[in-house]
């Protein structure tokens, strides 16, 4: 052991290069779930199953150009793209097993303090967890939409392609929300416990036990479907496209829910790792 | 006269009913400080508040003349290294090192290079591309070290360092840690419950117990208090029925006994300067294969209650 005096050059670059610290997260999220073989079977499955067909089918089959009814209506060749129950159920089954530990690990061995202890703050640290998650997710509720959209784009017959990109660019919003939409809810859950097998396997059920819920209480009050989280999307999907909430819906109660669902649980996420960072 | 690097003023943190750091008054400068106290006398807490990762509950602490609490900035001169292995067994140390600086906002090229020239520091150029699943102790300590000076910190904070590590990975980080002072100019707070591993790395001490800052300076006169006492270390390992035998032969051996199926022994030793200069080779001498050696301290506790009382 010992230290070449000559060839020890101290570092003196920039500290402060803020973009960059949260990138460092994002970008060893990113690959610490690209290397994990249950995300990556998740990954191809999903795309196999929901969007392969959709895509090679709209490929071939001859229409004028991509309309909004091809991704959130009832389509006759296409069905509705976006409000497929088996994409819903694999972007769960995606979000259970990538988000359960990003939080949950931390608390559990302590790597807080591997953040904390460095030039990070509370938000720099969850966007950049966050930002890590999000690059995985998109490949199942992002990148597949804009494949779709740019395949019918590319083989349709009409030349109305203004109207065409002007769906593309409503589509990338509606993946984008699709994948805010579940990994705050997905975060939330990991932050809320030390075990990654109680945040997945709450993440799922969670999902499920609120569809329920607004299922069955739907049969009193037609409002008590926004309880269904799949349902909230759907809806939104719909305004996204231009679409009206169907007539017995109350849109307050959707705007109320919608907020909720989507900013509670980031609220919920920071301060319960600012409560941790804070020490007891 | 030097600003001092951490200045505590009545500083006190509890956790519910349990009191972590009471009343705690120190200043540190320049150099390396070595924290001494037994378990549970508070060295973790008042680190921990020192990298600004804990809150006091009343009083101040400044470090590097600012206030550590959610103060992002200042960790850009700070490197922590903490007690507990947190490391991912799945990354590589390269990996490791690349998100840790990139935490510190270097990249690219002077990253790589900054990674190539610490990695050579701390010994472990070789072991760069291997996950940190297979590291040793020695080597998952060593990165950690790499970790926490990365980005070339002023302050260097580290927990307990040598715990759990064998006699020969000791005595390789020790001549470690003083070459990050030495050699690179880093000044050092290091804890440790066992006097004489830090006694090896300096000769400036605080002795914090129950909490408080009970004592501090130069280490000569906390020693002579705590030869005067026996000094009890446990050795784990296998094949240590000779090293027994040998110890027992030394003239500064008061006992050695025999704990669970003889693969631990507790020696009793009366002067532990002497013990710690020639352990190392009797090891290597007798070809024993140890897991662990560390002193036990009720020596230390002892001392620690005659200076409370005194």
């Amino acid at each position: 052991m010992g230290i070449d005096r000559i060839k020890y050059r101290p570092w003196n670059g920039e500290k402060s290069s803020h973009f960059r610290r949260v990138y460092a997260i994002s970008r060893k999220i990113f690959f610490q779930k690209m290397k994990s073989k249950g995300i990556l079977a998740i990954l191809i499955i999903g795309i196999i199953l929901v969007h392969a067909f959709p895509i090679l089918f709209g490929a071939v089959i001859p229409h004028e150009e991509l309309t909004a009814e091809m991704m959130v209506g009832d389509n006759v060749l296409i069905g509705s793209y976006l409000k497929n129950g088996l994409s819903i159920i694999f972007i769960l089954l995606l979000v259970s097993v990538a988000c359960s530990d990003l939080i949950a690990q931390d608390l559990n061995d302590k790597s807080f303090v591997l953040y904390f202890s460095r030039p990070i703050k509370t938000l720099d640290y969850l966007t950049g967890k966050m930002g890590g998650v999000i690059g995985v997710i998109s490949i199942l509720t992002l990148v597949p939409l804009i494949v779709f959209c740019l395949v019918m784009i590319g083989t349709q017959t009409g030349d109305d392609y203004g109207s065409s990109l002007n769906i593309l660019g409503k589509t990338i919003i509606a993946g984008i929300l699709t994948t805010v939409f579940f990994i705050s809810y997905g975060v939330m859950i990991s932050s809320l416990t030390k075990k990654k097998t109680y945040a997945g396997v709450g993440i799922f059920i969670s999902f499920f036990v609120l569809t329920t819920i607004g299922s069955f209480f739907t049969t009193f009050d037609q409002n008590w479907s926004l309880v269904s989280p799949t349902n909230l999307l759907f809806y939104s999907y719909d305004m996204i496209y231009g679409f009206d909430l169907p007539t017995d819906l109350n849109p307050n109660i959707f705007g109320v829910l919608f907020v909720c669902i989507l900013f509670i649980p980031l609220v919920v996420t920071y301060f319960q790792v600012y409560r941790i960072e804070v020490g007891k | 006269m030097n600003k001092p690097l951490i200045k505590t003023v009545d500083l006190s943190k509890w956790y519910g009913e349990i009191i972590g750091l009471n009343s705690f008054e120190i200043e540190i400068s320049s150099g390396i400080t070595g924290l001494i106290g037994p378990n549970g006398s508070g060295k973790s807490t008042f680190l921990n508040l020192a990298n600004g990762t804990l809150k006091p509950k009343t009083g101040q602490i400044t470090v590097l003349g600012q206030n550590p609490w959610m103060n992002s900035k200042l960790m850009s001169n700070i490197g922590f290294c903490p007690d507990y292995d947190n490391l991912s067994d799945e990354v590589t140390g390269r990996e490791f090192l690349e998100l840790v600086g990139g935490l510190h906002g270097i990249k690219g090229i002077k990253l790589k290079n900054r990674i190539n020239e610490i990695s050579e520091v701390v010994g472990m150029k070789d072991e760069l591309y291997r996950k940190i699943g297979g590291y040793s102790k020695g080597m998952r300590q060593r990165i950690k070290l790499a970790g926490s000076i990365i980005h070339e910190p002023k302050l260097l904070l580290l927990d307990e360092p040598l715990s759990g590590a064998d006699p020969q990975v000791r005595k390789s980080l020790i001549e470690l840690i003083k070459s990050l002072h030495n050699d690179l100019g880093h000044d050092i707070i290091i804890s440790s419950h066992v006097l004489y591993e830090v006694e090896r790395l300096t000769n400036k001490i605080a002795l914090i117990y129950k909490g408080r800052a009970i004592a501090s300076g130069e280490i000569s006169e906390i020693r002579n208090l705590i030869d005067e006492h026996p000094h009890n270390i446990i050795i784990e390992g296998n094949k240590i029925s000779d090293l027994a035998k040998k110890l027992l032969d030394m003239k500064y051996t008061i006992s050695v006994g025999y704990q669970e199926d003889r693969k631990i022994i507790k020696v009793q030793v009366s002067k532990p300067d002497e013990f710690f200069e020639t352990i190392t080779e009797l090891i290597t001498s007798l070809d024993c294969e140890i897991e662990r050696m560390y002193s036990i301290d009720d020596n230390l506790e002892a001392v620690f209650n005659y200076l409370v009382e005194g």
